[in-house]
């Protein structure tokens, strides 16, 4: 490889670079499964969500066991997006004196839900999906 | 309800837990923990309420791995590879070190041979001098290896020691930090008191009556002034500072004052038979 391939490679891994940090910062980023359904119970649960009430509106509304510690990791990753914020609350006796670390969303976070729905909705649109699929 | 209360949490899994909770989750994930277990100790049985709690600290810490990983991905491969560097480079190390201890005084072409004693002396320190040295070699990689993946020892470690299971005793070495770290920082420590005092209208009128009064013994005084600022949302600490008192004393009273209010205050019964008076008659003297 001469000097002449070497930098036009250079090159072309740096727009690739840079395509790569415009898909990042232009925002199109869908919500996964879990994402979303932990989203929309901080949305339910409005000003009372942190990690015990989230984790059995989740459990409660869709039947399935889930472990604090995914929670967590789910809400960290939001977080790091900015989907979601989160401040201390006070201790607390029944928590050995630890304090509450309340959730919610952030408009962000909002236009991610509604792009998520809108791409959902737009592709089971004209399915029958209860007709055709249940039981 | 009451037997709810005063359930006890798996200690093995809430140690297992503290150690692989980052710093920033120290109070969020143990907490939430405790506070469903009593929740449902409380409704279903302490039984059924230690089942949930190994389940999910065993799903919740493999997430918290998982997630390090995730988020941490080159400072734990770089302190895997520098614990894996020094135990390749220095684990000759040790015996070098003691063999030249050894060796320090005695000048080869000038004494030649060993007395029996001398022979005893050398093969003990060559076994257990080696052996300590090792120790302390897996002492210093356990720190560096946990120095380098800052936040995540844990996951470092486990994972250096699946890698070379010979050197399991690095992990074992970095086992030890968290539970002494809690006298460093408190970091597994609450750092507010869980104990928070609220007064009603009479314990307040009476607390102040005592923090006010000259002629009253000085622990009393003390005790009552304790409480009055507890209740103002002091920390323990700022108040041993204020009353200059430690941290242990006013902790005391703030818990005996929030389980039996008033009468906590008052000094509890002493051991002992109580005292007669007037005293026995016909004691041999």
């Amino acid at each position: 490889m001469n000097a002449h391939q070497q930098l036009m490679a250079v090159r072309r891994l740096t727009a690739r670079y840079f395509l790569y940090i415009v898909c990042l910062m232009s925002g199109h980023d869908y919500l996964g499964e879990f994402e979303h359904i932990v989203i929309l119970a901080l949305l339910r649960l409005a000003d009372r969500a942190y990690g015990v009430t989230v984790r059995q509106e989740i459990e409660v509304r869709t039947g399935r066991e889930v472990s604090i510690g995914a929670i967590y990791a789910t809400l960290g990753r939001l977080e790091m997006k900015g989907y979601v914020s989160s401040y201390l609350g006070d201790p607390t006796p029944e928590r050995g004196g630890r304090s509450k670390r309340f959730f919610h969303v952030t408009a962000k976070g909002v236009a991610a839900m509604n792009r998520t729905h809108r791409a959902l909705h737009s592709m089971t649109e004209g399915l029958r999906l209860a007709r055709r699929y249940s039981q | 309800m009451i037997e709810g209360a005063f359930a006890q949490a798996p200690r093995v899994a809430v140690w297992l837990i503290d150690l692989f909770t980052p710093y920033e989750q120290a109070e969020s994930i143990p907490g939430d923990l405790l506070e469903e277990f009593t929740d449902l100790a409380s409704k279903s049985g302490v039984a059924s309420a230690r089942r949930w709690y190994w389940r999910q600290s065993v799903r919740t810490i493999s997430h918290l791995v998982a997630t390090g990983f995730r988020v941490a991905l080159w400072s734990v491969v770089c302190a895997v590879a520098v614990g894996v560097l020094l135990q390749w480079k220095g684990s000759a190390f040790p015996e070098k070190a003691v063999i030249a201890v050894l060796d320090f005084h005695r000048q080869p072409h000038v004494t030649p041979y060993y007395t029996w004693p001398q022979i005893q002396a050398r093969l003990f320190w060559l076994t257990y001098g080696v052996l300590g040295a090792q120790s302390l070699m897996a002492l210093f990689t356990g720190f560096v290896v946990a120095a380098v993946a800052k936040g995540q020892e844990m996951v470092a470690t486990v994972t250096l020691s699946a890698l070379i299971h010979k050197y399991d005793n690095v992990l074992f070495v970095t086992l030890c930090p968290p539970c002494y770290a809690g006298t460093w920082e408190g970091t597994n420590l609450p750092r507010r008191s869980p104990y928070n005092i609220t007064l009603t209208r009479q314990e307040r009128e009476e607390l102040e009556r005592r923090a006010n009064k000259y002629t009253l013994p000085y622990f009393m005084v003390a005790r009552a002034k304790m409480i009055l600022f507890a209740q103002q949302g002091l920390s323990n600490d700022e108040i041993a500072d204020r009353l200059s008192t430690r941290r242990e004393i006013v902790s005391r009273w703030r818990k005996r004052f929030f389980k039996k209010r008033l009468a906590g205050l008052e000094d509890s019964e002493r051991p002992g038979r109580p005292r007669v008076f007037p005293p026995r008659t016909g004691r041999a003297r």
